[in-house]
């Protein structure tokens, strides 16, 4: 039998097909495989950035507190900072002539810090940068069908009519361009090959948005990493839903219309 | 206090259809996020679930601090300060909201509740008999559910989850089942939150009660007032503050009362004892939502009163009695099926 591709080896080899700079270019910060501890919510929250060489690796707390990161070999740990949010971790290096970098936006749980995460996404944090408008909201992820936006911005100008990618680990890859307002917006596909029928029993797919650009003879790329998760619609009908809400407004107009009859027989005694 | 048109109700009926836009549309003024909402613990109705929310139902941190903190720690054990600091906070925030309106959160603010009585207006509008009173025995048994829907959908079930005695699919029973979720997601243009969900027994379960709920609200408030808000969680949580609130009805009883009882009439809630009780001179109950209409249409001066701490709101008088009065009639005569209905309403006389 033909042994089939790993997820992780189809993600790979779709942002090899993605983008046109060499392959080692490729910049992205993916979550390392799952390991039991990982469900403690105090131990460390690993990844993996693909082409850490010469990066300069930077976290980004929700109250904008920054600090450098020192990756081995490629992995980061990521420690709970107790504050609540997203947090952003981004790299960024030159290679090739081509300024890059990456970026994930991390959730923490803890306490409050009473600022809006569009803070820390809207932050100038590099020179080229996609920007989610806006990020799943706490408690909320991307699901496949849903229409996600970024921002491209370069130099804190949003670029209007301007290209950008968007692969999946299940092997999808869009295109799509910017807008006047330099918002790209995507409808996640729903490419998962399986699925269970319950939504914390699915395991989350990896999404990278990806983006280049040039400017006075100087080339960007950036990349723009994320999990998606499987569409509940594969076990919620909203065909059903609304028969059943049916259901009810018939029932409750069966009830009140018996009532009109009872009391009009009180009446008639 | 008002001209000749306007009244306390067209006041209410305007403050509700701006609070319903600013809560289920006010994202765009407050922010997405939840750290950007305004208390995260709203004394009314408005839903997490909706993408475009300004606030959150203290519903919904309730149930979670039940289930993820207070739950656990009973389970496993841990530090009780921490279990129970979230739970304090939403507490904390919800009174402090509370305490500026009170139950008028219900009757001036809920989203639910403002869709419910425009249901209600359209069902007059279609011609439908209203049921201008339920019964008495009717209401007296409704009036426990509330209280079983907060102690047990709000507080227990999640708290029993948290510690595993029944599944994880219980952690937030009440939103799974409450129809403000659906309508509020709807009315941003999202089925996301209308679906009978099949992943397990429970949430098929709890999924096809929440739709079911849903539909039958709207059925019934098409004759009957503010059926959902008679069992609603939010209701009985007010009931336990409405002491600390500085919003009240005043009741100054008069012989006259005995024999009149226009105010229990013009009560959404049914709540006679606004007529009969002549004993006490506070007079928010337990099911009130201070939408002021028995101060409307009380008849006599100064018997019934809205304060805010000590200073009136509005008091009962019989000029204004008999405008309002005058005005629901000439309102409820206007209908789309208007000669239909006046036939009808004469041949059953």
């Amino acid at each position: 039998m033909k042994p089939q591709p790993t997820g992780s080896q189809i993600f790979l080899a779709t942002l090899l097909c993605l983008t046109t700079l060499e392959a080692s270019a490729i910049m992205a910060i993916r979550p390392a495989p799952a390991k039991e501890h990982q469900h403690d919510r105090r131990a460390p929250k690993i990844f993996n950035l693909t082409g850490h060489e010469n990066s300069q690796i930077k976290f980004l707390t929700p109250d904008l507190q920054s600090s450098d990161i020192k990756s081995d070999n490629g992995q980061i740990a990521l420690h709970p900072t107790g504050k609540d949010n997203y947090h952003a971790l981004y790299a960024s290096r030159e290679h090739n002539g081509v300024q890059e970098s990456a970026i994930r936006y991390v959730y923490f749980n803890g306490k409050p810090t009473g600022r809006s995460p569009s803070e820390i996404t809207f932050l100038n944090k590099t020179d080229f940068e996609i920007i989610p408008d806006p990020l799943a909201r706490e408690h909320w992820h991307y699901k496949a069908g849903d229409e996600i936006a970024f921002v491209i911005r370069f130099k804190n100008t949003p670029l209007a009519l301007h290209p950008a990618s968007l692969a999946t680990s299940n092997a999808s890859v869009l295109e799509s361009l910017t807008d006047t307002q330099g918002r790209v917006v995507f409808v996640l596909p729903d490419d998962f090959a399986k699925t269970i029928p319950h939504a914390r029993a699915n395991e989350p797919g990896e999404l990278l948005i990806h983006a280049k650009h040039a400017d006075h003879g100087n080339r960007y790329a950036t990349w723009l990493s994320s999990d998606y998760q499987v569409s509940p619609e594969h076990w919620q009908s909203t065909e059903l839903g609304a028969m059943v809400v049916g259901g009810g407004f018939l029932f409750g107009a069966f009830v009140t219309g018996l009532g009109f009859k009872r009391r009009r027989k009180k009446g008639e005694k | 206090m008002f001209g000749t048109q306007i009244n306390l109700s067209v006041v209410r009926k305007l403050v509700q259809l701006g609070m319903f836009i600013f809560m289920v549309y006010g994202a765009s003024i407050v922010g997405f996020y939840a750290a950007d909402k305004i208390s995260n613990a709203l004394p009314a109705l408005a839903c997490a679930y909706d993408a475009e929310t300004a606030d959150y139902c203290t519903l919904i941190p309730f149930q979670h601090q039940m289930g993820h903190r207070v739950g656990r720690v009973i389970a496993a054990g841990g530090d009780v300060l921490q279990a129970f600091v979230p739970f304090f906070i939403t507490l904390i925030t919800f009174l402090g909201m509370f305490v500026l309106l009170n139950k008028a959160f219900c009757g001036w603010v809920c989203p639910l509740g403002f869709f419910q009585e425009v249901v209600t207006m359209f069902g007059q509008k279609l011609g439908l008999n209203k049921t201008e009173s339920l019964d008495e025995s009717l209401v007296k048994r409704i009036r426990p559910i509330k209280w079983i829907m907060l102690s047990v959908l709000v507080f227990g079930l999640p708290i029993l989850s948290g510690i595993g005695f029944v599944s994880h699919d219980l952690g937030d029973p009440f939103c799974k089942i409450c129809p403000s979720r659906i309508l509020t997601t709807l009315a941003t243009g999202s089925s996301d939150q209308l679906y009978v969900d099949t992943s397990t027994p429970t949430f098929m379960t709890l999924s096809i009660i929440g739709d079911f709920i849903f539909g039958l609200m709207i059925a019934l408030a098409l004759t009957i007032r503010q059926p959902f808000c008679r069992i609603c969680p939010m209701l009985a949580l007010h009931a336990v503050f409405k002491k600390i609130g500085l919003v009240r009805l005043i009741k100054n009883g008069k012989p006259r009362c005995e024999k009149c009882g226009l105010c229990a009439k013009a009560c959404p809630m049914d709540i006679r004892e606004i007529h009969t009780d002549m004993e006490h001179s506070n007079v928010l109950f337990a099911d009130c939502t201070l939408c002021g209409r028995c101060v409307e249409f009380c008849p006599d001066k100064d018997v019934l009163q809205m304060k805010y701490a000590m200073f009136p709101i509005i008091s009962a008088d019989p000029q204004y009695f008999k405008r309002r009065k005058k005005a629901q009639t000439t309102w409820e005569k206007v209908n789309l099926f208007g000669r239909y209905c006046n036939q009808t309403n004469k041949s059953e006389r």
